[in-house]
């Protein structure tokens, strides 16, 4: 029973760890440089089955990778100091819209392992309540 | 002896099994919901039906031997006994459960959380006949009421 609270936790962690990617792409949807050089690069996360890497119960999910995703789009811009010679200034291939979707879908998830952990909760009570 | 044969007649070893059955369900449905959004993943469950079926028979064969029997659980393929009636469940996946997304999860969102809530009630409202079941036994054991 205490199981299910760790499998509905896991699921808490991968939507949140989600949420915060698309935060990211979203505050750097117009970053024309970055450490890595070049624009930001757009992030995606990977779930995989399990609470961990490597879990032999395969119980849970993990974010198993953060991937940068090699997409741009051009905007023109002649007098932008990032403009290359016609003009076009190189910006991260981030669409507002895809990101709205994607959190939108993270946060309903989450709520959906919410709900599993106040039934695991209802579930521990009453049989808890066997003993008194 | 004498506890033990108050406590393994009647409803209270069916109720135990179905606790024990439910409460290992709603790991598989918790684990289904953590993984709505895994590339990949399949919807898993226990066999219910096969769990109920193995009540119902495990309890026509108690019924046949007189009250004093204990309460056999015969393992399927899927669920298992061990020799101390502890239930060793093997999940397997849903075919045919909804339309295969793109990324190969066959998720249905409202079915599961529907199974869950069921489950949970179901376990809850067990827990609830065995609470009474061991009131009326600590009545019985007081001698008032």
């Amino acid at each position: 029973m205490f199981g299910a609270i760790d499998i509905s936790t896991s699921g808490l962690v991968a939507q949140r760890i989600r949420m915060n990617t698309i935060a990211m792409n979203i505050a750097n949807a117009d970053s024309v440089d970055s450490p890595d050089g070049g624009p930001y690069k757009r992030r995606s996360v990977i779930f995989s089955v399990g609470s961990q890497p490597n879990d032999p119960a395969e119980m849970g999910v993990h974010v198993s990778s953060i991937e940068k995703q090699d997409v741009y789009r051009m905007k023109y811009d002649p007098k932008h100091p990032y403009a290359d010679k016609d003009g076009y200034v190189k910006l991260p291939g981030i669409d507002p819209i895809l990101e709205k979707v994607n959190e939108m879908e993270a946060a309903r998830a989450y709520e959906a392992n919410i709900t599993a952990v106040e039934v695991s909760k209802a579930m521990l009570n009453s049989a808890l309540r066997l003993l008194a | 002896m004498f506890l033990e044969g108050l406590l393994n007649r009647g409803s209270m070893p069916v109720l135990q099994q179905v606790m024990a059955f439910t409460q290992e369900r709603h790991e598989v449905l918790a684990n289904n919901i953590s993984n709505f959004d895994t590339v990949g993943y399949k919807m898993q469950d226990l066999p219910v039906e096969e769990f109920f079926e193995s009540l119902d028979a495990a309890i026509a064969d108690r019924d046949r031997g007189g009250a004093s029997r204990p309460l056999r659980m015969r393992s399927t393929s899927n669920l298992h006994w061990d020799r101390v009636g502890r239930l060793h469940a093997q999940p397997v996946e849903i075919e045919n459960n909804n339309i295969l997304f793109h990324d190969g999860n066959n998720r249905f969102v409202e079915k599961q959380m529907s199974a869950m809530a069921k489950n949970a009630l179901l376990h809850n409202v067990s827990a609830e006949l065995l609470r009474g079941q061991y009131e009326m036994l600590r009545t019985a054991l007081r001698e008032r009421l």
